[in-house]
């Protein structure tokens, strides 16, 4: 199919359209006035869940400090800490960056270019996430039991052992599979950028 | 005359360009209109800065553009959308299979074209003269006809596929 056939289709499609008259006054006005009274929408229900969680834990923990008694206890600690807090202020900057508000009087161009870098971005906080995962099984590991039985890990062997290897395992495939989905469309977004940017400078 | 009825003006007579780029960039009813409404609502927010250095239709063509972009993306995150009468289509249901057939072949086609191919083919789709493609993209008038020439070869390479 040549551009010109693909044009035909567009002007058919179009046809098919030309007595429409959808748009009511009333209608234009409302659409206006809508919504962002649900601004709270899904993706925000998960990530506020996730705040919610981590900093529940951060309070837990912090509540519990006086109970990790040595150096490397109190060091973990403070690093579960700072990653549980560290998590959710991610995916926040991230998410505010990508629904920040879009100058649309734009040329096209430039809106694209900035929509994929935000996307770039985004991703790269997705992964860093991830990473952050590995570092706060580590951590929870070896505090739960310290919390709840005033025990170091090696007193329950087996079970840590279990758990640690359980938990690594789900985070790699966890990990595997966020770096593949994203990969593709980083790189689509990384291509498109650099098309964009030839395009400019031969302006 | 007050700007919110100089507006509705301006949409009411701009009203088959937005249901164009709406069904150019969704795939199914229900994100056509939710895209329509999201571009009117980015247009009046928009709207005061309009400064009048293009057309109003070729302010009207990137701002809808730019906001379906962002809307691709956001799709999934609906807010409340003011339903649009399905009994204004005005289709007969013969000539309704036709339309959505016509236009899903083209869906399927532009599918893997990137958005700044995509936004290229549209307006070449509208018969927008090359200086009118480069205005509203933002390029130069030999740039449009290059990709034009490389979008032309992609969809090609499709076909073939």
């Amino acid at each position: 199919m040549e551009l010109d056939d693909l044009k035909k289709d567009w002007e058919y499609i179009n046809s098919c359209n030309s007595d429409r008259n959808t748009l009511t006054p009333e209608i234009i006005d409302q659409m206006t006035e809508k919504k962002y009274n649900t601004e709270i929408n899904k993706i925000k229900y998960a990530e506020l869940s996730g705040i919610l969680v981590c900093f529940t834990a951060v309070i837990f923990i912090g509540f519990n400090f006086n109970r990790l008694d040595t150096i490397i206890f109190q060091s973990t600690g403070v690093l579960t800490i700072i990653i549980l807090a560290a998590i959710p202020v991610s995916s926040f900057l991230s998410l505010r960056k990508l629904n920040s508000r879009h100058n649309f009087n734009r040329p096209h161009i430039d809106m694209i270019q900035q929509f994929m870098n935000n996307k770039i971005l985004f991703h790269q906080y997705q992964k860093t996430n991830a990473l952050l995962c590995y570092f706060l099984l580590v951590g929870t590991t070896l505090l739960l039991p310290k919390i709840f039985y005033d025990k170091d890990v090696t007193s329950y062997k087996t079970f840590w052992t279990f758990a640690f290897a359980f938990g690594y395992i789900f985070l790699f495939v966890f990990s595997k599979w966020v770096t593949k989905f994203y990969s593709n469309s980083i790189n689509q977004a990384e291509r498109l950028i650099k098309e964009i940017r030839e395009t400019k400078t031969s302006l | 005359m007050e700007k919110k009825d100089t507006f509705i003006i301006a949409v009411k007579e701009h009203e088959k360009l937005i249901f164009r780029i709406a069904s150019f960039y969704t795939d199914c009813k229900d994100d056509r209109d939710d895209l329509v409404q999201e571009i009117i609502y980015n247009l009046w927010k928009s709207f005061e800065t309009f400064k009048q250095r293009s057309s109003l239709t070729t302010w009207i063509y990137r701002v809808a553009m730019n906001v379906s972009i962002v809307h691709l993306k956001q799709k999934k995150k609906r807010g409340v959308s003011v339903a649009i009468d399905p009994q204004v289509l005005n289709f007969s249901e013969s000539s309704y299979d036709d339309y959505e057939e016509k236009l899903q072949v083209l869906q399927n086609l532009i599918k893997d074209l990137n958005l700044y191919d995509k936004g290229i083919l549209m307006l070449y789709l509208e018969s927008k003269s090359h200086t009118e493609i480069a205005d509203i993209i933002g390029i130069s008038k030999s740039n449009v006809g290059t990709k034009l020439s490389r979008i032309k070869e992609k969809l090609r390479q499709q076909i073939v596929k």
